[in-house]
């Protein structure tokens, strides 16, 4: 059996999955689960310290919600977030091309 | 709550030590919350309940990694102003239980401080000599403007050494004129080896202190003279001393 190779940028794909809408933190996990590659793999625990990062960063802010009597901790991407989840964006574009452009030499 | 799941929060808690107890409930009710969704995704696909809890507490990770990478992201503040909080009340409960209780416990200092060298003279006079004899006086000595009235002495006795005495004598100044301020007994030089052991020096009024007289080793002197000057004022006191009174 493969080894499951563990995530790298995962603020990336939390700003981006926030950047759609507010999500709580096992919805964010569980889209995450449903789009990427079986092969990846993230221990659900370590997410929340991320949130946290971004938090005190200032790129996502939070606030809690009863949804069907229970509540939730529903996180936000603030404008802040935006401009980071673009340069970061940026940047993975930038070296998934350098890694392409290595990789496709003729 | 699934026992799994708080023993799972208990040890994320564990290794967040910068977080407030608020901090630590708002940490496990998320997580709480996560495994309980994950578990109740998994029960709907058939999975069994107690497996269910299972699986979704191993898919979270080691509970250490995660309480420490929470932590990094929490400020030492609390935690810091915490311990400091802890030393300084302890330090004061020291303090009070000292000011309260220390004289039970100075026979017990002054036999540890004797074993390790630290004898009387080293040591400050009024904690290393103990009264053995008092006796009221009524000696009222002009001082300038001023008055300084002697109203009293405690004999005191090295306890290291009972050959060496002192007197402490209880001392007031105060100015004739009672709304005028007195001179102050920290600014009278003493002479004969003598020195101011306690005084309180108010902004306005009267002055109060102690002035401790050493006495010669062994000696039993029918009367002690005291005396002091300052801006070119001086005093002397003849104080008789009673020893049959005294004793």
């Amino acid at each position: 059996m493969r080894q499951k190779q563990s995530l790298a940028h995962t603020s990336l794909l939390v700003l981006s999955l926030l950047s759609r809408q507010d999500m709580y933190g096992y919805q964010m996990i569980a889209t995450l689960e449903q789009r990427l590659d079986p092969a990846f793999s993230m221990k659900e625990g370590t997410l929340y310290p991320i949130l946290r990062e971004l938090e005190n960063a200032g790129a996502v802010s939070c606030y809690e919600q009863e949804v069907s009597g229970r509540t939730r901790k529903y996180y936000h991407l603030t404008r802040k977030g935006r401009r980071q989840l673009a340069e970061e964006q940026e940047q993975w574009e930038r070296y998934e091309h350098a890694i392409n452009a290595v990789l496709h030499m003729a | 709550m699934d026992p799994l799941y708080s023993r799972f929060c208990n040890e994320v808690c564990g290794h967040i030590p910068r977080a407030t107890s608020r901090e630590r409930g708002d940490i496990a009710r998320e997580l709480t919350h996560h495994l309980e969704d994950h578990a109740r995704q998994l029960a709907d696909r058939g999975v069994e309940e107690g497996a269910a809890a299972d699986r979704a507490v191993q898919a979270m990770g080691d509970p250490s990694e995660i309480g420490a990478k929470w932590n990094a992201q929490l400020s030492p503040f609390w935690l810091w102003m915490g311990r400091v909080l802890c030393v300084a009340g302890m330090c004061l409960s020291f303090v009070i239980f000292v000011g309260l209780y220390g004289e039970r416990f100075e026979p017990i200092l002054n036999s540890l401080l004797a074993r390790v060298g630290v004898t009387g003279p080293l040591r400050d006079p009024p904690y290393s000599y103990r009264s053995v004899g008092e006796m009221e006086l009524d000696l009222r000595c002009p001082y300038g403007d001023s008055v300084i009235y002697l109203y009293g002495l405690t004999v005191l006795q090295n306890i290291h050494d009972p050959d060496e005495r002192a007197l402490r004598i209880g001392a007031v100044a105060y100015h004739r004129d009672p709304f005028r301020d007195s001179v102050l007994l920290t600014n009278i030089t003493w002479d004969g080896g003598a020195w101011l052991s306690y005084w309180a020096s108010p902004a306005r009024g009267a002055s109060a202190g102690a002035i401790t007289i050493p006495l010669p080793p062994g000696s039993l002197p029918e009367s002690v003279v005291l005396t002091g000057s300052s801006f070119g004022n001086s005093f002397r006191a003849v104080i008789p001393l009673d020893w049959e009174a005294i004793s």
